[in-house]
């Protein structure tokens, strides 16, 4: 019979990181052994996550490629889905389909300096790429890591970021929107463009991988204008609905472009192009 | 390939062969009062005179309305998955009008380009599309505009034409074609007689005569065009009949259907012009009114496709302008959007 492209592999849940009170990364293993070791994908790729008997959705993988035997998810709990994955376990099992769509442009990045800028959920495919890139730390330059959220409590990867501070070769900045009231905090206060525009990483030589909210996005592409960034070294992922990840479903199009297929990566410039509907 | 001559009374004997060797005919028939494509027992019960326009193509018999794509059940064991069986019937489509025959060229593309999805691709694998060529066009018909013609070949495997009370032209298109007449060769008689003269006269009766075919960059040039797309949106009821008629409308939801321990995964049909087939869960939708959802249907129609797949993915058929509660005409939006911006009208 011939493949079924709908057709899920098992996972199991091995782990998972309550990274803030509502997002949660869930590390993966297949349950088809063969599979474990022939998975393969690129920083950016995203898959079709299903909690079967109540639906499927799509967001990135967020582990990198480097890492072997598993691979992450980091979602948040926000519609039926994502909430009914938030209350499984560990070794429950879900339903995975991919990897789907392009993938950061990794090897136009060797050599290059790279400013990560992640904000809330956003930092999860910008984690991916991180983790790709330190694992083979000498082939880029400087890193630059960005990490901004609403508050404390919204900011992910509090664990890799320690790690990230902790090394030489990175510098690492972690921000939030404001601080409550008798808070102490030792990062900056203050939202993503702001604090992008304080350290104001040098556009030579350099690109900007950038994920977020679409009103972070919008005004941190501007800050990076000003610090030199051409729309071109700018890259980006888009969000939109999606059911099939294969491009025959309908829904994801921006213009001509599906984003399951042609994305989940753009470069800004490749967003000014197209019809301002995302 | 030379057209040759049927008596209407032996290509009914044939197809009935066909049906007793095993093959499913689907044909229109009348049903409510309007044409529908159904499985029929007897070819003579099909309904392919001239004018007759099923309310919808066949399009659901290779992309049904509604399908399982996967099965699952929970046990104490875990959690089993299971591929659902894709042995479909072979069916003979006799009366498809060129119009609708010519949407398998858009669906094709869409659905074995890149990914295949075996549902359809198993069902058009075994699908043999007779086409019957159009001699009244109707009211709403607009295939010439989008390069096509009433006697359009794409997407059909014979094509007939309807030359006597009593008499088809046939035009073998395809090896599928061919294989339908396999040991009855000796029905088809040769004849001097062409398709031409009827064809041509089909097409001065057609009333709506634009040029859309090449449509798809001009049509992109009218996406900020507030005063079309706002005037739909308006009039717009978000009731997906426009898609429900359509022969290559192809948007999709998926979902799980069943309980706690046991159910199916399903494909069904959904439409861009629903405001739920875009927006996010976190509220943001992309297309946020119903303007956009309007110019969605209609640039992916006359644009967006053509841009992917170098197909225009309208095929003329009129059943979304002629049937739509409140008036919207696609042929006329295709128009509109591609004729000149009207003066005074700012982008």
């Amino acid at each position: 019979m011939s493949e079924n492209i709908y057709m899920p592999s098992l996972v199991t849940i091995t782990e998972i990181t309550d990274e803030t009170p509502d997002v949660r990364t869930l590390k993966l293993v297949f349950e088809d052994e063969r599979l474990r070791t022939s998975f393969t994908f690129m920083p950016g790729q995203f898959g079709e996550y299903s909690v079967v008997g109540v639906g499927e959705c799509p967001f990135c993988i967020s582990s990198s490629p480097t890492k072997k035997g598993y691979f992450e998810c980091t979602f948040k709990a926000m519609g039926k889905v994502t909430t009914a994955l938030r209350d499984m376990e560990v070794g429950d099992t879900i339903g995975f389909r991919g990897p789907y769509g392009n993938h950061f442009p990794v090897d136009a990045l060797v050599g290059k300096n790279i400013v990560f800028i992640g904000g809330g959920i956003g930092m999860a495919p910008v984690r991916s790429l991180i983790e790709y890139c330190l694992d083979q730390r000498d082939r880029f330059a400087k890193i630059f890591i960005l990490n901004g959220a609403r508050s404390i409590d919204d900011l992910v990867y509090k664990a890799q970021m320690k790690e990230w501070a902790a090394r030489s070769d990175i510098q690492c900045v972690k921000t939030v929107d404001a601080l409550k009231e008798g808070q102490t905090w030792d990062g900056e206060v203050g939202v993503v463009p702001k604090i992008l525009e304080k350290f104001a990483p040098s556009a030579e030589n350099a690109v900007a991988i950038v994920c977020g909210p679409p009103i972070m996005i919008k005004f941190t592409l501007i800050s990076l204008q000003k610090l030199g960034f051409s729309t071109d070294n700018v890259i980006t992922t888009l969000e939109n609905k999606m059911k099939c990840g294969l491009g025959k479903c309908g829904r994801c199009n921006v213009g001509p472009y599906y984003v399951c297929k042609d994305g989940p990566v753009f470069t800004a410039a490749q967003l000014s192009a197209l019809p301002q509907e995302f | 390939m030379a057209e040759k001559l049927i008596a209407k009374k032996d290509l009914v004997e044939l197809l009935n062969s066909l049906a007793r060797a095993g093959k499913t005919l689907v044909a229109p028939v009348e049903e409510g009062g309007f044409f529908v494509f159904r499985k029929v027992e007897d070819a003579k019960d099909a309904a392919v005179g001239p004018g007759i326009k099923p309310r919808f193509s066949f399009k659901e018999f290779l992309f049904p309305k509604s399908e399982a794509i996967l099965r699952y059940r929970i046990t104490h064991d875990g959690l089993e998955v299971e591929d659902v069986e894709r042995k479909p019937e072979e069916l003979v489509i006799f009366g498809a009008r060129p119009c609708d025959a010519a949407s398998l060229r858009v669906l094709d593309l869409l659905f074995t380009k890149d990914y295949t999805d075996p549902f359809y691709a198993s069902r058009r694998e075994r699908t043999t599309v007779i086409s019957v060529a159009c001699l009244e066009p109707l009211a709403e018909c607009f295939c010439t505009s989008v390069g096509l013609s009433p006697d359009a070949t794409a997407g059909a495997d014979i094509l007939l034409t309807e030359i006597s009370p009593d008499s088809f032209l046939v035009d073998i298109l395809t090896e599928k074609g061919k294989r339908l007449f396999e040991g009855k060769e000796a029905l088809l008689k040769d004849t001097d007689k062409t398709r031409n003269e009827v064809i041509e006269a089909a097409k001065k009766k057609m009333q709506r005569k634009a040029n859309l075919s090449a449509t798809r960059d001009v049509v992109m040039r009218a996406f900020e065009r507030k005063d079309l797309w706002g005037a739909l949106g308006l009039r717009c009821l978000q009731c997906g009949l426009c898609a429900f008629v359509c022969p290559t409308c192809h948007c999709f939801d998926i979902v799980d259907e069943g309980t706690a321990t046991c159910g199916v995964r399903r494909k069904n049909w959904d439409s861009c012009g629903f405001e739920m087939c875009t927006l996010h869960t976190s509220g943001h939708n992309p297309r946020p009114s119903q303007s956009e959802r309007c110019r969605q249907r209609l640039m992916h129609k006359f644009s967006y496709f053509a841009q992917r797949f170098g197909v225009t993915m309208c095929v003329g058929c009129g059943r979304c302008g002629m049937l739509c509660p409140v008036g919207i005409d696609i042929y006329e939006g295709a128009v509109g959007a591609a004729s000149a911006e009207p003066e005074g009208v700012s982008k």
